[in-house]
């Protein structure tokens, strides 16, 4: 719907700038000669002294209806016409004592109906406005609640303003627009913040048009502040149901990838319990299939949990965790694996308890195993340690072995990928880091950092 | 200990024949099925002695199962869920679950699992008033403790904790459990108490408080004592 055009000029008899016309001075004039003329031909059927009341009802009537110059103009025209033509000495202004009075009060009260007129007409006028303006802004503001996106806003708004003022507006999103040259800026306020700036040539302004507009502006900077609050519901929204669908694939895809590899791995052991097998090799090779099919799962839950973790939102399920334990149930799970290593455990009592994802926590301490067992002898020793302190907590892992292998030299360096990728986003997702490098002996060592950034609340009087 | 009926069920069915074949083997009778409603009518009607519960159930969620199932049984349940969700886990073990283990798993464990549940359920309803693991003994009704013949000084925090973790024999018990049961309802995430304080347990009663055999956590979920009743209170004559 396009907005109804209403200049306001059209609307009102007398211009706020009466100089810019003639037709009002003209029109006084008119009234005025036309009083004369009449004055001539009734002159003969009323006494001179009556023309008076023509006279000022010529005045009254240019004071109401041409505005308040015209209407003082036409007062002394009146003043002076009735004075030349019509009181003795005619044709001239020369004036007894008694018809002075009289033409001074003629005039008196022709300049005070004129004033009243004018005041009545400027009520009526800024009543008429205010009307306008209200009808303006509410018209505005219904036209605004049902838009839909910024650029709709504003052609709204522009549309708005344009309509009701008559020249044409700019808007701007930036909200420390600098006005060029003849322009005046007016800031879209809104309650969180200014969303941009409304741009009015200076010399249309005038009288109280400024605060109008402000009003003006401030609808339109509510209108974009709302529209902006609905993009970030809806982004939450979108992202929110992203999450959901990527966690419900991410468990779907576990599912799937799991379910066959548990059915080898109780198929393979169910086989060699079933056949009572005694020939050692064929009972090795059964073996064999069933660690393989465990590292295959450990590799599926690696990539999983790192695709998890690398496609962001991720949850930490976070509490207090003793360094010991993790460790102790990093070992649990690789017990078989580490059997027959001589396993050193130094924690002091002095270790703070860490706030983390236990699980993750554990699982980059098994990556870490994993990786020992991988790639050191069997009878190497592994030496797990853990310090605090400078606001972090480190959790050491040594082996006796050679060392971490370069970056990407060849086989050996693929191997390592996912587990240790996974321990470096692990340590990220938790703001601290996973350090690799060498023991004083020669043997690899891994360092998670984890930031220790805050300490457990104390514990509760419990009396012995 | 023949002729007990296992329920599986397992939605795949591959898995589903294998567990069948290693619980036949056992001794066990079986009865499968393939979908969360099948499992609550086979329970109703069959009455198991023992059910396996895959926690990825196209139908029904494993937690709805063991609400429904706890409503009118205690039959043990040994719930299958993959790792890394331990939450599912938890909730699992909140909801009744006796056990979980985590797939792929081999069959030994899942054996030894089972057997550990049936042992603990036929002793069920007669919690002792002693408990032993290892070389300590727990006197409930006494409120003592001896390791190795002496006398061990709790506090009563420590011994309350102790008791809860006896008491489930071998059994998982979940951290919200043990911090409500043990400290009160308003602790339930004051998860540092029941690090501290297994930490004290462990340097009082373990050989190896690095390296526990008895008090062991399971990161995520919960804590357990491998326990067993005791008849006879091992203790030196007073």
């Amino acid at each position: 719907m396009p907005p109804r055009r209403c200049r306001r000029n059209t609307f009102s008899p007398v211009d706020d700038r009466p100089w810019k016309s003639a037709g009002p001075w003209l029109q006084a004039i008119a009234i005025c000669v036309a009083a004369t003329g009449l004055s001539f031909l009734v002159e003969g059927i009323v006494g001179a002294s009556h023309l008076s009341l023509l006279f000022l009802a010529a005045a009254v009537v240019a004071s109401a209806f041409c505005g308040l110059g015209p209407g003082i103009m036409a007062s002394v025209l009146a003043v002076l016409g009735l004075d030349f033509f019509f009181l003795p000495p005619h044709g001239s202004f020369h004036v007894s004592g008694s018809d002075f009075v009289s033409l001074i009060l003629l005039l008196a009260i022709a300049l005070s109906i004129g004033q009243l007129a004018e005041r009545l007409r400027r009520q009526a006028e800024s009543a008429r406005r205010g009307q306008e303006r209200a009808q303006a802004t509410a018209r505005m503001s219904r036209d605004l609640s049902g838009a839909f996106s910024v650029e709709n806003v504003s052609a709204i708004a522009l549309a708005g303003i344009g309509g009701t003022f008559g020249f044409e507006p700019r808007i701007s999103l930036d909200p420390n627009l600098e006005a060029p040259r003849g322009w005046s800026s007016i800031p879209l306020r809104a309650p969180r913040k200014t969303r941009g700036t409304l741009l009015v040539p200076s010399e249309n302004l005038v009288g109280d048009d400024r605060e109008f507009l402000e009003t003006l502006a401030s609808l339109t900077g509510l209108a974009i502040e709302r529209i902006h609050f609905v993009e970030v519901a809806r982004d939450a929204l979108l992202r929110m149901e992203g999450e959901r669908l990527r966690s419900r694939i991410l468990s779907t895809l576990s599912h799937d990838l799991r379910t066959p590899l548990t059915g080898i791995l109780a198929g393979v052991e169910s086989l060699g319990a079933e056949l009572d097998v005694v020939d050692e090799s064929v009972r090795g090779k059964i073996r064999m299939v069933a660690t393989e099919v465990r590292r295959m799962a450990d590799l599926v839950g690696n990539l999983l949990e790192l695709s998890r973790l690398q496609s962001g939102g991720v949850v930490l399920r976070q509490d207090w965790n003793s360094v010991v334990e993790l460790i102790d149930g990093a070992l649990r799970q690789r017990e078989a694996l580490l059997n027959g290593r001589e396993i050193r455990i130094d924690v002091s009592e002095e270790v703070p308890l860490v706030w983390c994802d236990g699980v993750l926590v554990e699982r980059v301490l098994v990556n870490l195993l994993d990786n020992v067992a991988r790639h050191t002898p069997g009878e190497s020793p592994v030496h797990l340690w853990a310090e605090g302190g400078d606001g972090v907590v480190r959790i050491g892992l040594d082996d006796g072995g050679r060392g971490f292998p370069e970056e990407g030299s060849g086989s050996e360096g693929r191997s390592t990928g996912i587990g240790l990728s996974l321990c470096r986003s692990i340590a990220e997702v938790h703001r601290g880091r996973l350090e690799t490098g060498a023991t004083p002996g020669g043997g690899a060592r891994a360092v998670l950092v984890l930031p220790q950034d805050r300490t457990p609340p104390e514990l509760p009087e419990d009396p012995e | 200990m023949n002729e007990r009926l296992v329920l599986v069920v397992e939605d795949d069915r591959s898995i589903q024949r294998i567990l069948r074949d290693v619980f036949l083997k056992e001794g066990f009778q079986v009865r499968t099925a393939l979908t969360g409603r099948d499992g609550m009518v086979e329970a109703g009607s069959r009455r198991p002695d023992f059910i396996v519960l895959d926690l990825g159930l196209p139908d029904l969620d494993g937690k709805e199962f063991l609400r429904d199932l706890r409503q009118w049984s205690d039959i043990p349940v040994l719930v299958l869920s993959a790792r890394g969700a331990e939450e599912e886990k938890v909730l699992a073990l909140d909801a009744g679950a006796d056990d979980f283990l985590v797939k792929p798993f081999g069959v030994p464990e899942l054996l030894a699992r089972l057997r550990a549940l049936l042992r603990r359920h036929d002793g069920r309803g007669s919690r002792g008033p002693f408990y032993r693991f290892g070389q300590v003994v727990v006197d409930i009704p006494g409120h003592t403790v001896h390791r190795a013949g002496e006398l061990v000084r709790l506090t009563s925090v420590e011994f309350r904790l102790l008791v809860q973790l006896v008491r489930s024999e071998g059994k998982v018990v979940t951290q919200r459990q043990l911090l409500q049961e043990v400290w009160g309802p308003g602790h339930c995430d004051q998860t540092h108490y029941l690090r501290i304080y297994m930490a004290h347990l462990r340097k009082k009663l373990e050989d190896d408080p690095t390296r526990p055999a008895y008090l062991l956590t399971e990161t995520g979920v919960g804590c357990r004592c491998l326990a067993e009743k005791a008849d006879i209170p091992h203790l030196e004559e007073r």
